[in-house]
């Protein structure tokens, strides 16, 4: 009887340590750490840009990467802080899941296609690749339950396929393509990053010193 | 008057010479140097002017954004001074690129410079945080700064638009070289507004600057020095308590490893008792890491191995003389004792009556069997030799190296048990009949041929014998002749 009763106690008790453990913390940490880890994926990105800007050849650097050729173009954001500060918290979620889902199969394309580029800096564009796919999943994953958390109708993504299999046939334009690439995703990294901080900052109303 | 025209055509003419810095023309071409957006929400871009070409030029700025052809002049040319354009909240779009360019143009012409393409995600930098304040804090024993600062006044971080992130750095100020950048120390402040710097130098003055940057964006200029000035006699309690306590800790520790090394054997047993090591008798450890296989084998089979045969010639049993560690205590069995001449290795005495024993039971030489020894001791006595052959004895050393090579000399025998000895020497021996007819001298029967006869000698010590004596008969007053005894034995096993 005895051991049967500590075993039942003790399974309440795990049951309950899990289910604390997942859902015991809060919104507000749990879009703390997601913005953190945007924060460090524009950051990434950043980094990434500029290793590859610092071998580029010419060609490329003369004409800026135009956003709107970049297939998340078609997403509706907004562009000014007003607008941002006045789009609803949901609508912001699925914007910042939206980009992130979007980008996951380019991000696979730009990972393997990374090791074979004709850049001096190769090495560490290759890892910092791999590491941002790393973080692109991680910060996937704690938005899903941040949208639990919130518990706003997580099926309110938007679509924006990504259609190309590779960077190119020569050197050069692979080379061209991958930056154009990732220029884009850098931009998108920050507008993720953007919503997310304004996210948090709004969530954290009860806690003003965090903003 | 042709004259005139001439002049004035000439002078004309010249003047078409003179470079145009003299003349009007049209404006060359401005070049648009920096925009910067403080706060990601507004931006101003500046140009720098070409050339007037000596008439008043005026500039224009036209934009025009990605997605649309519409082309938009500048908001404002005055709010950000001369040469610069100011877009506002509401002219002002993120994550969207601006193509701009620059109109130069005067009476004479038009200039443009050369198109730019702006993205506002690509040019914030903030404004440096202003009021930086540094105060001494004397907390205890260990004084720190505290430097503070606001942040940059048009940064909006509450709503989360921003994110600002701040960087501090000091040195000690000497001989005002402010130009100096090697002796600057630089530390990350993450999105604080406050930064705590130990373990200042007394006495010394010291240079704080803050600067601050925005998303991943460009670090903005370092702030306005704060400085500060600390006082000489800071207190030091706490380096000298430091100090003392680890001047206590080394003699402690000193101490102990002192005592530690002088009882070192006594801690070790205290620690770690030894562990006693399980020991085979008569195997001999230093035997084995010799590593001679024969000599351990042998030593093996010497222990209590049986005897390989009792062999037709010898008619006695094996009287088993034991060891010394075994029988320490009993006294019913004879020791044995075997001294040799030249070695006299006590305590390998044992083992020597071990491998006596062995050798005998392996060598055979029935010769050697006397009617003196032999009958008791059995094998034993054939290694004895108590005739004059002494190489018996050193043919058992080849065989159990345990014995020297040393004739064997004596022979004392201590018996212990027996209550009654004949003496006998061989040339008594046929003087005396033992026992003959007479079994009323028989006191006690031991074992199948051992036979106790009542005699007037007690039993007290040992008897030396010489081994080469076959006599054997050296009598030591008062002392039994156990080789009588034996030499009864003997006879009696002969003739059964």
């Amino acid at each position: 009887m005895m051991a049967e009763g500590s075993r039942l106690y003790f399974a309440v008790t795990v049951l309950m340590c899990a289910f604390v453990s997942i859902n015991g913390v809060g919104l507000n940490d749990l879009l703390e750490r997601a913005s953190q880890l945007s924060d460090k994926l524009h950051s990434l990105s950043t980094s990434l840009t500029n290793d590859l800007d610092s071998h580029f050849p010419p060609v490329g650097r003369v004409m800026m990467p135009r956003p709107s050729m970049c297939h998340t173009s078609s997403l509706q954001i907004p562009n000014d802080k007003d607008q941002a500060l006045k789009v609803p918290e949901d609508e912001l979620l699925s914007l910042a899941r939206s980009l992130l889902l979007a980008w996951s199969d380019p991000l696979a394309l730009l990972s393997s296609e990374a090791s074979s580029l004709a850049h001096p800096e190769r090495n560490t564009i290759d890892s910092k690749t791999k590491e941002l796919q790393d973080n692109i999943n991680s910060l996937g994953a704690g938005l899903e339950h941040v949208v639990h958390k919130m518990g706003s109708s997580s099926d309110n993504l938007s679509s924006l396929p990504f259609y190309s299999n590779s960077l190119g046939q020569d050197k050069t334009s692979r080379l061209v393509n991958f930056h154009f690439l990732l220029s884009c995703f850098r931009r998108d990294s920050h507008k993720i990053d953007s919503f997310l901080k304004v996210l948090r900052c709004r969530a954290a109303k009860k806690r003003p010193e965090m903003c | 008057m042709r004259r005139d025209a001439e002049q004035a055509l000439t002078l004309m003419w010249l003047l078409s010479w003179i470079p145009h810095s003299m003349c009007h023309s049209p404006p060359g071409r401005p070049r648009l140097t920096k925009c910067r957006s403080p706060e990601k929400e507004t931006f101003t871009c500046w140009w720098e002017p070409g050339s007037t070409g000596g008439l008043p030029t005026s500039y224009h700025l036209y934009y025009r954004k990605e997605s649309s052809v519409e082309v938009f002049e500048c908001p404002d040319y005055h709010k950000a001074g001369n040469n610069s354009c100011y877009f506002d909240k509401r002219h002002t779009s993120i994550w969207i690129i601006y193509n701009i360019t620059v109109v130069a143009s005067n009476t004479l012409g038009k200039a443009y410079s050369e198109s730019v393409e702006v993205d506002v995600m690509d040019i914030v930098q903030p404004h440096p945080p202003e009021n930086v304040n540094v105060t001494l804090m004397q907390t205890k024993n260990s004084p720190y700064f505290l430097v503070q600062w606001p942040p940059p006044h048009d940064a909006d971080t509450r709503s989360g638009w921003v994110t600002i992130k701040y960087e501090v750095r000091l040195k000690m100020e000497n001989r005002g070289d402010e130009k100096d950048s090697s002796n600057w120390e630089s530390y990350d402040a993450g999105k604080q507004l406050e930064f705590s710097i130990y373990s200042p130098q007394p006495g010394a003055k010291y240079v704080i600057q803050v600067r601050c940057k925005l998303d991943q964006g460009l670090w903005s200029e370092w702030s306005p020095s704060a400085f500060i000035q600390l006082p000489d006699n800071m207190s030091d309690t706490q380096n000298a308590v430091m100090i003392l306590a680890i001047t206590l800790t080394v003699i402690i520790f000193l101490l102990t490893a002192g005592v530690l090394t002088v009882k070192m054997k006594r801690v070790k047993h205290f620690l770690l008792p030894p562990v006693p090591e399980p020991k085979i008798s008569g195997l001999d450890t230093q035997l084995l890491k010799s590593g001679k296989s024969e000599e351990i084998f042998s030593a093996l089979v010497t222990l209590g191995y049986p005897q390989i045969a009792q062999s037709s010639d010898r008619q006695v049993e094996y009287l088993v003389v034991s060891d010394y560690d075994e029988e320490a205590e009993s006294d019913s069995k004879a020791r044995l004792e075997y001294q040799k001449k030249e070695n006299c290795a006590s305590d390998s005495a044992q083992n020597s009556i071990q491998g006596l024993n062995t050798t005998l039971s392996e060598q055979a030489h029935p010769g050697i069997v006397s009617n003196q020894l032999s009958a008791v001791f059995g094998d034993l006595q054939q290694g004895l030799h108590l005739d004059s052959n002494g190489s018996s004895v050193k043919a058992q050393d080849q065989n159990t190296q345990m014995i020297s090579d040393s004739k064997c000399e004596h022979v004392s025998i201590t018996p212990a048990r027996f209550t009654g000895y004949v003496e006998v020497d061989e040339e008594k021996r046929e003087q005396k009949p033992l026992v003959g007819e007479d079994y009323s001298v028989v006191s006690d029967v031991i074992s199948d041929n051992i036979l106790v006869l009542q005699d007037s000698i007690p039993v007290q010590g040992h008897k030396e014998v010489k081994c080469d004596k076959t006599s054997g008969a050296e009598e030591t007053g008062g002392v039994i002749e156990p080789l009588g005894y034996m030499e009864t034995v003997t006879t009696f096993s002969s003739t059964s």
